[in-house]
């Protein structure tokens, strides 16, 4: 008779540790489903960062920004300046320079007003890439030989 | 029979206390539900969204203003100038300096914000006047937020001409 008490007081114990168990990994299972989308959500962010982060770079790269006398114009790039970049450093060679820098990506400037040339800075797309974000600013490009501002866009798309 | 009522109280009394225990443990899950929806799972701010449209409204802006035209190398600033003094002086082609004025900012803004899908305001005029100088609007609403950029030139009779562009969205 003891024996079968004992028997039901040990049973009693596995059911409470069962459940225990049991509620434990449903809370597991509920923290995980709340953080799975806040981990992806936080990625997101960061590589929509890193696509801003390299449209400053480029806004800000010496190479092609205007400046006179050593002072620099903001939101200008010399057509001059642009046009040597891609005379110098072409292809291959230009896209193995800045890789440290822009990673995978791809940097062109378009001349919206008056309509005309597209240049293209950096060209190094991901192959088989999950996603890519675009951002577009607009820029002046000085035409320093007829001393004139054109309205250019700045695309930059980053891959990942 | 005096135990057998004794020990229907009882039942009843315990019977009250687990309802109870079930509307308190009904408050603390809906407490907790109340919990994840506003703090947990709350919208994080699209880091993106609101420095583009920030840096598109100045930018744009800016840069239109720099911009030199086709109209007696003239840029777009010197053309609103123009356009907003009392006499007009600047013609070219036969065409006057506002409506050389509108036409480049309505090209530029076309073939960029508009071509984008961007939602923009874009107005140019005079406080206290009737009619703006140049005045186009996609699709944005008063009710939609705004990013604003506003840039004040001096006309020549010592008024301030205002021209602000919104990004909405």
């Amino acid at each position: 008779m003891k024996n079968k008490k004992s028997q039901i007081k040990m049973f009693e114990t596995i059911a409470v540790l069962i459940i225990f168990f049991v509620l434990i990994g449903f809370g597991l299972v509920f923290y995980s489903r709340i953080q799975g989308p806040q981990f992806q959500e936080k990625q997101e962010e960061n590589f929509e960062l890193k696509a801003i982060q390299t449209a400053q770079i480029v806004s800000f790269l010496p190479e092609i920004q205007c400046s006179s006398d050593g002072i620099i114009t903001n939101d200008c790039f010399d057509i001059l300046k642009i046009d040597a970049l891609n005379y110098v450093n072409t292809g291959e060679i230009r896209d193995e320079y800045y890789f440290d820098t822009f990673g995978y990506s791809n940097i062109s400037i378009n001349q919206i007003y008056p309509p005309g040339v597209n240049w293209e800075i950096y060209k190094r797309p991901l192959t088989n890439s999950k996603s890519k974000s675009s951002i577009q600013v607009p820029i002046s490009l000085y035409n320093a030989s007829s001393r004139e501002y054109n309205f250019g866009v700045l695309n930059v798309d980053v891959y990942r | 029979m005096l135990m057998f009522t004794d020990k229907m109280k009882k039942n009843k009394k315990s019977q009250a206390e687990i309802v109870g225990l079930v509307i308190i443990v009904l408050l603390i899950t809906i407490g907790f539900l109340f919990v994840v929806k506003f703090v947990i799972m709350k919208e994080e701010p699209d880091t993106k969204k609101s420095f583009v449209y920030s840096e598109l409204a100045s930018n744009t802006l800016n840069v239109l203003l720099k911009t030199t035209t086709d109209c007696e190398g003239s840029d777009v600033t010197e053309l609103f100038q123009d356009c907003a003094a009392l006499h007009p002086r600047i013609f070219c082609g036969g065409v006057n300096s506002c409506d050389k004025v509108n036409e480049v900012v309505e090209y530029i803004l076309n073939k960029s914000l508009k071509k984008w899908n961007k939602q923009y305001e874009f107005n140019a005029y005079i406080p206290g006047s009737d009619e703006p100088i140049s005045y186009y609007n996609n699709n944005c609403d008063e009710n939609l937020d705004k990013e604003s950029s506003t840039y004040y030139i001096l006309i020549f009779e010592g008024r301030t001409l205002h021209v602000t562009l919104d990004i909405c969205g």
